[in-house]
């Protein structure tokens, strides 16, 4: 392995970018595999323990599954609490004149390195993204676009980058095409290996010859259908110069789903908005957030650790916990509370929208590989703090088990006493007055949903001719789907990526689908962003 | 321009506070939820304030019934709510009652022990019910063909009297009257059981007896339930797993209904089973984890008004329902004895004879053969 100076202690161990147990051997090894069984052990043996325990402990059952409804009640309101105040934030954010915010700082040496990584999405969404960059209120000249395409997409995806390159290059600092190669032995076809060799590229081809100091280099990693709204890149630089720890830390938008919201079945808005929300709930308590999809960081942080994973799935937020552990914890993630479109998960027919949406959300939840990498590093890096450590693991632990288990539980298990618990169960008041209570506690929580729908209703794009009005009454109404939702694209994808991770049956990138109807009409909202 | 307040995320110490305080909400709550669950109820009135009440969940079989509870309309039933479940009940004897008009009333006197809930499930027979009349002779077109008027008023098929008496020149001979009178021929005589008991639960253990058998017109077996003529008395015997034993096997016995519901000692408790043994040494239930010292006897004698018993079965997909077919008429009646079995007529008449084939109820009243018709509305 060739000698790499520019890492970090911690970067440089031969196991720091380890993607799977299989990589590994010996104790190490063993304790990886461990880690694997772990999530999926757990969320299987929650489940499971509820059945039995509706078998033959009935009441105990009955209490527990009380106490849980009336836990997930309390959840909603926290959860909820947290998201009205993001939204007021947001709200805020955008209409905030951004570049006047950063006119105070001496910031004319900062640069953005712009990644674009693609695989065969049409093309009309690479414009899209692009047009929405060419539209950002900042000097474009001080801007790094780089389109990275997959070798292995072949001659659609290499024409439409030059097309891009064609119309595009004249307007930004650099516009730089690459292609990443489909060979190189040890990594795993996706978006981390091909930002990854983009980085690289960057680095060689436009960094270094033109004297462009890494500390000096914002790097903005972008999912292909991001839409940037006119301030990002202001506000992302107001957030960088006075963040605590500017180059140790991530910078993450709020990713709204909202690209192609009108076209979208009622379903996939559901789940897109659900997405979002969560974004927004987690953008309030920094310190349980890790970097998900489109989000920034600096290029010295990202050279100092190699850049991205190029053996893994998830690496949007992998490289949050390769730049935390690297960094012995001395790492943060900034919310920008600002956001980006994005495209909702959708295809030309319903079931293969719900196909779609479901091969989505497993990927999505199949960073629970992170938990692995996390817990298996934390034991490795004792220049973390313990207590720091043992909390992380736990939040993060709590999140993946809860993700899949708990809308199993309050859903379908909740009523398991019922129909298992047998005949002296079955003739208590207990009995009778269980599915009254949880329904009454649901009906309480789902009152969290009415928050949601209208906030969700703001973030809405404005509807586009052709578009009947009454559609603005089913975006209000679809979120009675939230019980359906949860348990569909959220709590089965969670346990089914669980279990194969679990059984070693390791997940490859699956590229979602992106497709616009219209594509003048994306057109015109990158413009009006 | 300066920085806005909302600019900065949610205050750690905003969050810890709000969570504290809904911790303390849950600690504060769930000891309360969890009585209401089981049943406690705030009363005031009482030196405890706090007293233990029971439940009632009666389901009826039809809708735009009316169930009342002590003489209280609680419940108006409709297409997926023919159910209702009462609560907050004190302690005692209550009564329920089910109507609807142009149907019986049915009404039972039910226990309620402190928390737990006394199950019940109504019928409501129509006063007269439909019927399709089947007779020897058809004309052309199908219709039936009769001597003269007949006194049934809801025979719900066009029908064709005539003076004369019908021929095979003139009419043609139905067929599936020529059948069902070969079965009512061969139910006629009384036969005995072929089988013992203890061959019939031998076989139930070894798995043969989910399906409805009709071992002799002396005893009759379906899901669970066993019908057995001893000497002129029927009776209804749960042989099927304790678990799916319908509640009112094994009842306790309770004082009558008053509007000071009187409370009923607590030793009202779950059915319990008790595990008998055949000549042969067969189990005849399965083994269950019973209260200790609990006995069971899981047989009800069924009401046959004082009246000789000609004929029984079970009403067609219910095993809580039984057809006796008496001197004066046919009748549903329930198994449940709590307080008195209800009973209703079917058809009333004298030397009426009763089929039953795929769920169809065919009477033979001497004459002509109809079919019953059942459905729930």
């Amino acid at each position: 392995m060739a000698k790499r100076p520019q890492l970090l202690p911690y970067a440089a161990r031969p196991d720091f970018k380890v993607g799977r147990a299989t990589e590994l051997s010996g104790k190490n090894r063993a304790f990886y595999r461990f880690l694997e069984i772990l999530p999926g052990a757990a969320s299987w043996l929650s489940l499971i323990a509820m059945v039995l325990a509706s078998i033959y402990t009935p009441f105990f059952a009955a209490y527990f599954i009380i106490a849980f409804s009336v836990y997930w009640v309390l959840k909603t309101a926290f959860l909820s609490y947290h998201l009205r105040h993001n939204w007021r934030r947001l709200k805020v954010h955008m209409a905030m004149d951004w570049s006047a915010m950063i006119e105070r700082f001496e910031c004319s040496h900062l640069y953005h390195l712009v990644i674009l990584p693609f695989y065969n999405e049409p093309e009309a969404v690479i414009d899209a993204s692009l047009a929405s960059l060419a539209n950002a209120r900042y000097d474009k000249k001080s801007m790094i676009v780089v389109l990275a395409r997959e070798e292995r997409a072949g001659e659609p995806a290499r024409i439409a980058a030059e097309r891009m390159r064609e119309k595009w290059s004249g307007t930004f600092g650099s516009f730089l095409v690459t292609a990443h190669p489909g060979d190189i032995e040890g990594e795993l076809a996706g978006k981390g290996s091909n930002a990854t060799w983009a980085a690289e590229e960057a680095r060689r081809k436009i960094l270094d010859p033109h004297g462009i100091r890494y500390n000096h280099t914002l790097v903005s990693i972008f999912d292909i259908d991001t839409v940037v709204y006119p301030d990002y890149f202001n506000c992302l630089v107001w957030h960088f110069m006075t963040a605590r720890r500017p180059l140790k830390s991530s910078f993450q938008p709020v990713p709204v789903f909202n690209n192609n919201i009108w076209e979208a079945s009622a379903l996939a808005r559901v789940v897109a908005m659900s997405s979002t929300f969560w974004e927004m709930v987690q953008q309030e308590r920094p310190e349980r957030m890790a970097t998900f999809s489109s989000h920034s960081v600096s290029f010295q942080a990202l050279y100092e650790i190699g850049y991205w994973q190029t053996n893994m799935v998830s690496e949007d937020s992998r490289i949050y916990w390769n730049l935390l552990i690297a960094n012995d914890g001395e790492y943060d993630v900034v919310p920008l509370s600002y956001p980006v479109s994005m495209d909702a998960n959708t295809a030309p027919t319903f079931w293969g929208t719900i196909k779609n949406i479901y091969k989505q959300h497993r990927r999505w939840t199949y960073g629970v590989e992170n938990l692995v990498y996390l817990i298996f590093h934390f034991t490795k890096n004792k220049a973390i703090p313990l207590r720091r450590r043992i909390i992380i693991a736990l939040q993060q632990f709590e999140g993946y088990w809860s993700m899949v288990t708990n809308p199993i539980m309050l859903i379908i298990l909740g009523w398991a006493p019922i129909f298992f618990g047998g005949r002296v169960f079955h003739e208590t008041v207990l009995s009778y007055n269980l599915p009254i209570v949880v329904r009454d506690l649901l009906i309480l929580a789902m009152f969290g949903l009415v928050v949601s729908s209208m906030i969700s209703l703001t973030l809405v794009p404005e509807r586009p001719d052709g578009r009947g009005r009454h559609l603005w009454l089913v975006m209000a109404l679809q979120w009675i789907l939230v019980p359906f939702t949860m348990v569909v694209f959220s709590a089965l994808p969670g346990l089914d990526a669980q279990t194969r991770l679990m059984f070693g049956r390791y997940m490859g990138f699956w590229v979602t689908p992106k497709a616009r109807d219209r594509e003048e009409e994306s057109e015109e909202r990158a413009a009006v962003a | 321009m300066e920085q806005s307040e909302y600019v900065k995320p949610l205050p750690y110490n905003s969050r810890r506070n709000l969570f504290a305080f809904l911790v303390i909400v849950f600690l504060v709550v769930l000891p309360f939820l969890y009585l209401y669950a089981t049943g406690y109820r705030f009363d005031f009135a009482k030196p405890t304030n706090i007293v233990s009440t029971g439940g009632i969940y009666v389901a009826a079989d039809r809708t735009g019934a009316q169930i009342y509870i002590d003489d209280e309309l609680v419940r108006e039933t409709r297409a997926f709510r023919q159910a209702f479940y009462a609560q907050n009940l004190d302690v005692g004897t209550h009564r329920v009652h089910v109507q609807k008009d142009g149907h019986h009333t049915w009404v039972k006197e039910l226990p309620v022990s402190e928390h737990l809930v006394t199950e019940a499930a109504a019928f409501n027979m129509p006063l007269i019910p439909d019927a399709r009349l089947i007779a020897k002779w058809d004309t052309a077109t199908g219709s039936p063909v009769v001597k003269s008027e007949i006194a049934y008023p809801h025979v719900v098929n066009a029908y064709v009297a005539t003076t004369t008496k019908p021929t095979a020149a003139s009419f043609k001979l139905d067929q599936e009257y020529t059948s069902l009178m070969a079965h009512f021929a061969s139910t006629s005589t009384s036969t005995a059981s072929r089988e013992t008991t203890a061959e019939y639960l031998r076989g139930l253990l070894t798995g043969g007896g989910a399906t409805t058998t009709d071992e002799a017109t002396s005893t009759k077996i379906s899901s669970g339930v066993r019908l057995a003529l001893e000497g002129d008395d029927l009776f209804a015997t749960w042989v099927g797993p304790f678990e799916q034993m319908p509640y009112y096997y094994c009842a306790p016995t309770f004082p009558p209904y008053s509007t000071s519901t009187p409370a009923i000692s607590s030793a009202v408790t779950t059915p319990a089973v008790r595990q008998d043994v055949d000549p042969d040494g067969l189990v005849m239930h399965p083994v269950q984890a019973v209260p200790a010292g609990a006995a069971c006897d899981p047989t009800v004698k069924m009401d046959r008004k004082g009246e000789t018993l000609r004929a029984f079965d079970f009403y067609p997909g219910s095993t809580d329902l039984i057809l006796e077919v008496l001197e004066d008429g046919i009748y549903v009646v329930e198994i449940d004895d709590r307080g008195w079995q209800n009973m209703q007529p079917l058809m009333e008449g004298r030397d009426l004879d009763l089929y039953i084939e795929n769920g169809n109820v065919f009477v033979y009243d001497g004459s002509l053969i109809y079919q019953i018709l059942l459905q729930s509305e």
